[in-house]
């Protein structure tokens, strides 16, 4: 009773995902999807560019190491 | 965090070998033909954004297996995953740098003047070029789910277009290209498939309803999936531009390094492979390399398979490999 239970259940879910899937597929060339790409490419590369400008800024200059043991 | 599957360090890439060349991020490894042979060498060449292992995957589900135990022996060429400083390598540093260097490596051991070379996917663009440019090196070219026709390739080639995808910054931002991007991006292609995929196995394997053998293949496949390679950043852009968005590669006016790659130069015997079920590389975008190419001598092989069916499915170990085997035999 229980292993049938579970059977169906599995089936049912798998058939859930497999509409789902399908329907966000067709979705994949949509104007709205591709505007979610663009958006996401230029959020993605704008964090990553703010991050290397931090880390440039914060890391030591040249000569920081020298004037740091003279003093 | 790692998925269920990478707990479970399924071993892959059995097959015995040696490596015999570094070259950068690039390693080159030889394996030694099964019993006393002569037979040119196969040098195969994989795409840069997955692991090559997926040839040599488990014993029974291994090209390179395949090969060597027709007395076959095998070259294959593993870009690895590059370093800082090969973000800025275009195409030509490993077209006509790391895979020329290779295959003359290749060429010198073996003691042969060319060789049967076999490229997949990204990997096959990279040898159909190559054999464009250096077509004195190589005595066939089998090219396995290779795009030639990038228009073609459904959902990815309206992603790349020019006003939806801009490669250049992305390259610029982050150097290399992080393999789980382009993850990302073969999971989305497909929704929702790996999940299912992950559900049928758990739940069969519940039930005890798999061999040990049938387990070791999914959590093989689920390694190989998993384990992501970054792409150098401006040979991604390269393709990106060249190949998506202005198909240089069907408008035989692609450059590698400033020359003219002609596909018409490719003369040799050719091998072209499709998987009639491939989502990435649809038999469209493939199988117009047979009227690009010089080729007088071409053979078009169609699996009912997807794009890794080529080399892992059972369909392709009993049909395709063999009928490549016999196909270079004829041409050795």
């Amino acid at each position: 009773m229980k292993a049938d239970a579970a059977q169906v259940w599995t089936k049912a879910w798998d058939a859930y995902l497999e509409t789902l899937g399908l329907t966000v597929e067709g979705s994949l060339t949509s104007p709205e999807f591709l505007r979610l790409q663009r958006r996401t490419l230029d959020m993605l590369c704008g964090h990553r560019d703010l991050w290397l400008k931090a880390m440039m800024e914060t890391a030591p200059q040249g000569g920081g190491r020298k004037r740091a043991r003279r003093r | 965090m790692p998925g269920a599957a990478e707990q479970f360090r399924v071993r892959v890439g059995r097959t015995p070998s040696r490596l015999v060349r570094r070259d950068g991020a690039a390693s080159l490894r030889f394996y030694p033909a099964r019993g006393r042979t002569r037979k040119p060498p196969v040098f195969l060449v994989y795409a840069m954004v997955n692991r090559p292992f997926i040839l040599d995957l488990l014993p029974g589900l291994s090209v390179v297996e395949r090969l060597t135990a027709a007395g076959r022996p095998v070259y294959l060429l593993d870009w690895g995953e590059p370093r800082e400083e090969d973000a800025g390598r275009g195409l030509d540093d490993y077209i006509l740098g790391v895979l020329d260097r290779s295959i003359e490596a290749a060429r010198r051991r073996s003691k042969v003047g060319s060789l049967h070379l076999a490229g997949y996917c990204e990997g096959g663009v990279f040898s159909l070029l190559y054999t464009a440019l250096r077509p004195e090196k190589v005595r066939t070219l089998a090219l396995l789910a290779t795009p030639v026709d990038y228009k073609r390739m459904g959902t990815l080639s309206v992603w790349a277009r020019r006003a939806n995808f801009d490669a250049g910054r992305l390259a610029r931002s982050y150097g290399n290209i992080p393999g789980s991007f382009l993850h990302a991006a073969f999971e989305v292609l497909k929704p929702f498939t790996s999940l299912r995929a992950e559900g049928e196995f758990l739940s069969k394997m519940l039930d005890g309803a798999l061999s040990k053998e049938q387990q070791e293949h999914f959590l093989a496949l689920e390694r190989w999936k998993k384990e992501h390679v970054a792409h150098p950043g401006k040979a991604f852009a390269e393709v990106v531009r060249g190949l998506f968005q202005e198909n240089r590669l069907l408008k035989n006016a692609f450059k590698v390094g400033g020359k003219a790659a002609d596909l018409r130069r490719v003369k040799c015997p050719l091998f072209v492979a499709v998987g009639e079920k491939d989502h990435l590389v649809p038999p469209a975008a493939a199988l117009p390399v047979t009227r690009l190419a010089a080729s007088r001598d071409a053979r078009v092989e169609r699996v009912p398979v997807g794009h890794i069916g080529l080399s892992v499915s059972g369909r392709a170990h009993k049909e395709l490999w063999p009928r490549y085997l016999d196909w270079i035999a004829e041409r050795d």
